[in-house]
């Protein structure tokens, strides 16, 4: 992730890049993105429909 | 039997007169008294608000009314769920003066039940960051060995009962915080079915994630405090104690070795425990199966992404006005959640659907899935990482992911002084089932006799 992503990242979140632009914080956020990329590989099938808001069971 | 004891048999001698509420909660305030100073398991104590209450339900059940297993019974609650009247922090100096004016709705089931509340319980911050050192309130120790992690974020819960401060505890479980450190200190953990139990005032993690449910020394225990938090009727006790009664005779259990034989690096204690656990089901009539389900890796990432999402949004106000207050560990964790973008996350929630409708199929054949609870006994505190959960997939994150009820049993120890648990899943609102199967494990290897040296001598 290059200095500006990181950074465009934090202000669209309304977040200071000047308080949290740790070494630390870097990685974290790169973490994060790999973990984004392992999740876009798992495939669907066609427009699987998203758990809503709330998971809820049918009760027996 | 050991001889502090559990929060049945305390119920138990309670209800017959033998103990009074009195008498129990001044051992679990002697235990306090003597050990809180090096285990830290508690934010604020409440000694002198929990011995009136003690006095006035033993007053009450002398006159005949008695209200259940847990009239009378010291129980301790982690410090994100609110307390009227008393300081409820979630471990963070973002929160440090806040004292709520209600309880949270289980705080309330609690005491309607009759319980003792002996204290607000240690956490990691907000329930998420951690182990930390930089926070409002010093780092709960691990009672089987100071130098080794409690586990979170329900730390103070884990140790608290551990350590015989309180006979039960309230702990709440996201990714895994009820049972992670339910097996490094050597306790059970429920985490019940997703919304089974209300969650009004208590601090949120992820919304659609967070469960809250009991800590205790023995299963039997979280299911006597399971049942009055639930406010189950009694139809479903009765299933309880019939599925105790009965025993695994006739019950399937899929085993999910690829978790912890390829997807893992688990150590050789958390494996060993899982085939015990599977010998002693099969002993007590159970077909054991072997069952595959997507990569841990998947599951994981599912969950890390649904999480951060939430909770970025639960915490972004403070992180942008005063992220100087949190500690280094929560709050890193807690911005990484703005590195995720809308659509990831609503592709999170597609893919939730589909791992977990897979879990929920792998349970039409079979009644309960067994794996390894930890990767290892409870690791150094030298070794803990602030971002670990970002390193690695956890062994538990996998049914939070399905929202299905999951219970942390002890199985043994490694080498013979560091708790090993196992981890049991059961069907939606299946808790009585997978309680009374749990039960045949702890009975089985458990060692429940076995308590810390460092608070019970040898």
């Amino acid at each position: 992730m290059t200095q500006e992503q990181f950074e465009f990242f934090l202000r669209c979140s309304g977040l200071s890049a000047e308080r949290l632009d740790t070494a630390d914080q870097r990685r974290a956020a790169e973490q994060v993105r790999d973990w984004v990329a392992r999740l876009m590989q798992i495939e669907l099938d066609g427009h699987a429909p998203a758990v809503t808001f709330q998971v809820s069971f049918p009760r027996e | 039997m050991s001889e502090f004891p559990t929060l049945a048999q305390a119920a138990s001698a309670i209800a017959a007169g033998r103990l009074t509420p009195s008498e129990v909660l001044e051992q679990c305030i002697g235990q306090t008294e003597q050990h809180d100073g090096a285990l830290n398991a508690h934010i604020t104590r409440l000694d002198e608000s929990a011995r009136a209450a003690a006095l006035a339900a033993g007053k009450e059940i002398a006159s005949g009314k008695y209200r259940g297993p847990l009239h009378g019974i010291p129980v301790g609650v982690k410090d994100i769920f609110d307390t009227a009247g008393v300081p409820t922090t979630s471990g963070s100096r973002v929160d440090e003066h806040r004292t709520p004016i209600r309880d949270a709705v289980l705080v309330r089931r609690l005491r309607d039940a009759g319980a003792i509340l002996t204290g607000k319980l240690a956490t990691y911050e907000f329930a998420f960051g951690g182990p930390s050192l930089d926070i409002l309130s010093p780092l709960a120790k691990n009672p089987w060995d100071h130098t080794r992690v409690t586990g979170g974020s329900s730390s103070g819960s884990a140790v608290a009962v551990a350590a015989g401060m309180c006979l039960g505890a309230l702990g709440s479980d996201t990714g895994g915080s009820i049972r992670i450190p339910a097996g490094y200190c050597g306790v059970a953990g429920l985490k019940p079915t997703y919304g089974r139990l209300p969650l009004q005032g208590v601090m949120p993690l992820a919304y659609s994630l967070d469960t809250a449910g009991p800590l205790a020394w023995t299963v039997q225990d979280c299911g006597l405090m399971f049942w009055a938090l639930a406010c189950s009727p009694v139809e479903e006790i009765a299933r309880w104690e019939s599925a105790r009664k009965a025993g695994a005779r006739g019950s399937r259990i899929g085993i999910i070795r690829h978790f912890i034989e390829t997807d893992t690096n688990t150590a050789a204690e958390s494996t060993e425990a899982v085939s015990a656990a599977a010998h002693a089901l099969e002993t007590s009539g159970a077909e054991v199966v072997e069952i595959s389900l997507s990569p841990l890796r998947d599951y994981h990432a599912c969950c890390l992404v649904i999480m951060l999402s939430e909770t970025f949004e639960v915490h972004r106000a403070n992180l942008a006005n005063c992220p100087e207050l949190y500690g280094e560990s929560a709050r890193e964790r807690f911005v990484s959640g703005a590195f995720i973008q809308a659509s990831e996350y609503v592709r999170a929630n597609r893919v939730r659907r589909r791992l977990s409708q897979e879990m929920f199929d792998a349970l039409r054949s079979c009644d309960a899935l067994l794996t390894a609870l930890n990767v290892s006994a409870a690791p150094p505190l030298a070794h803990a990482r602030k971002l670990a959960i970002l390193e690695g997939p956890t062994l538990t994150s996998p049914f939070n992911v399905s929202g299905l009820p999951t219970l942390a049993v002890n199985a043994g120890f490694f080498e013979d002084r560091l708790p090993v648990g196992v981890s049991l899943t059961g069907r939606a609102y299946g808790e009585a089932e997978l309680l009374a199967l749990g039960e045949i494990v702890e009975t089985a290897v458990g060692q429940r006799a076995k308590r810390p040296c460092s608070v019970f001598g040898s």
